[in-house]
């Protein structure tokens, strides 16, 4: 980044090849939106050009990137109000689930589940906004826990608290979908 | 029974988070999901981002290589900056050449004298010195440097007639304040030259005394002998005098009088009611000896002379008087 803001339009190309499709995919299971994802994608980017040199040459490049992404996803649902509607109280400390809901899917039902792309976004946008990113920065991201609870500014057994929850919830809706079809 | 059903309660939360792989860890399925999901960038959005970064940079190289310099983009504020500080440095010079205050005295007259008065001398013209910095002038820039030139030297025999107005104002006025009252007529021309001469009330006074400075001579004249010199005319004007302020201000009618506020407005100041009296440069009474020995005033020369070897015992007069000037003085 310090390369392309002292003006190597190579630089740039690298680091978006690197991180290029897994902001994309954090964008598109936030938003749960491709149309919305592509714009709001361009925006950060764009972010990034104008404001290479605000850049901070002593932290990594990927957090700083993800954090406008970030700001960017919040600002959307502020404006457009989106707000998850449906939380089935997996924030509850003591969730009701069954017990198949902390297990593992099996192989078969991942490959079930993998037919259709869209059902896994559909799962994320059951839940609340915190455990959704909590979960994306996780897996999509590849942040640790640390960097996880930095970014949001919560102690890391906070992030690993959304993180049990939100498996929990994404495994049940997923099999219960699957079920259904 | 009831341990039975508390062991199979306590089996579910431990499995809960317990992979069915040994080599799994509890999230592997999720982030096997994530793997599958494969969403591309579309190519048309990854074009055109490129391609926004690289134009960014050639708009920013561009900016920088059209920006002024610092230098002219400051120029401007150098430039009223340099004109004020010129401005700030001038006026103060300006305003004490026109206007001498009457309080101000000249610093060390001996020491800044001899200097100005080699100056002619060594001084090389101005359209020589232009010519020899400037590599050659135009006809038409040496036509100015001419008249220029001219000019100067106009001014300067103006300067000369204006000292000697002074000098005659001087004695004409010492006469007239003799009989009233104290009165010092400070002259200065733009040589920074400082001619001063009191006349005491009542004449008493006729000693030559050292000024702060140790070098400028000062001169009283007695009140006796400046009525000697002075017109008979000016006796009417003087007797008008009641009080130094009066001096100043007085618009007898009197030629005297009105020559000497006439010097005072073209640059030379006029003090009265110093008590140190009437102070002349060792130089300027030098040339005031001469002119009086040229103009035949003999009995003031003979007077002026004898106070100048009074105030100045050791200084050898030979090479700033005529031989018959000497002469004259040595006989009597």
């Amino acid at each position: 980044m310090l390369a392309y803001a002292n003006g190597d339009a190579t630089a740039f190309d690298q680091l978006y090849s690197r991180h290029s499709q897994p902001l994309l995919q954090y964008i598109t299971n936030s938003c749960g939106s491709q149309a919305d994802a592509q714009e709001l994608f361009q925006d950060v980017w764009m972010k990034v050009i104008k404001q290479r040199d605000q850049y901070d040459s002593s932290a990594p490049f990927k957090p700083w990137l993800f954090t406008i992404a970030r700001n960017r996803i919040i600002d959307l649902f502020r404006a457009n109000k989106r707000r998850a509607t449906t939380n089935l109280g997996f924030d509850d400390p003591t969730p009701s689930a069954g017990t198949t809901a902390n297990q593992p899917l099996e192989p078969d039902e991942i490959t079930r589940i993998m037919q259709s792309k869209q059902l896994l976004m559909e799962a994320l946008q059951l839940l609340t906004p915190e455990q959704r990113e909590t979960v994306l920065l996780k897996h999509v991201a590849g942040f640790s826990i640390k960097e996880i609870a930095k970014l949001q500014t919560e102690k890391p057994e906070t992030v690993k608290s959304r993180l049990r929850y939100a498996f929990a919830r994404l495994r049940q809706t997923l099999r219960d979908t699957d079920s259904h079809e | 029974m009831p341990l039975h059903g508390y062991v199979k309660r306590l089996e579910t939360p431990i499995a809960m988070n317990k992979p069915n792989n040994p080599s799994q860890t509890y999230d592997d399925d999720i982030a096997e999901l994530f793997d599958a999901q494969n969403l591309e960038v579309p190519a048309i959005l990854d074009d055109q981002i490129r391609s926004m970064a690289r134009a960014e940079l050639e708009q920013e190289s561009v900016l920088l290589n059209s920006r002024p310099s610092l230098t002219s983009l400051y120029a401007p504020v150098f430039a009223t900056a340099a004109v004020m500080v010129l401005a700030v440095a001038l006026v103060p010079m300006l305003i004490n050449q026109s206007d001498v205050p009457a309080t101000w005295h000249a610093p060390s007259p001996s020491s800044a004298i001899e200097p100005m008065v080699a100056a002619p001398e060594e001084s090389v013209s101005s359209s020589d010195m232009l010519s020899s910095e400037s590599g050659g002038l135009s006809a038409e820039e040496r036509a100015d440097v001419a008249a220029f030139e001219t000019q100067e030297q106009e001014m300067m025999v103006v300067d000369a007639d204006v000292n000697s107005r002074l000098l005659e104002a001087k004695s004409k006025k010492s006469a007239a304040t003799s009989i009233e009252a104290p009165v010092t007529v400070r002259a200065e021309s733009e040589s920074d030259r400082e001619v001063i001469v009191t006349a005491t009330k009542g004449g008493s006074a006729g000693a030559l005394e050292e000024d702060d400075d140790g070098n400028a001579g000062a001169l009283q004249i007695s009140a006796k002998q400046a009525a000697k010199t002075a017109p008979s005319e000016f006796a009417s004007a003087a007797a008008a005098v009641r009080t130094p302020s009066a001096v100043s201000t007085h618009t007898a009618p009197n030629s005297v009088v009105s020559e000497s506020l006439s010097i005072e407005r073209s640059g030379l100041a006029i003090e009265a009611g110093s008590e140190d009296g009437f102070r002349m440069s060792r130089e300027g009474w030098l040339d005031e000896l001469s002119r009086l020995f040229k103009a035949d005033e003999h009995q003031t020369f003979l007077d002026e002379l004898a106070l100048f070897k009074k105030q100045y015992p050791t200084f050898d007069l030979s090479e700033h008087l005529p031989a018959d000037a000497l002469k004259l003085g040595s006989s009597d």
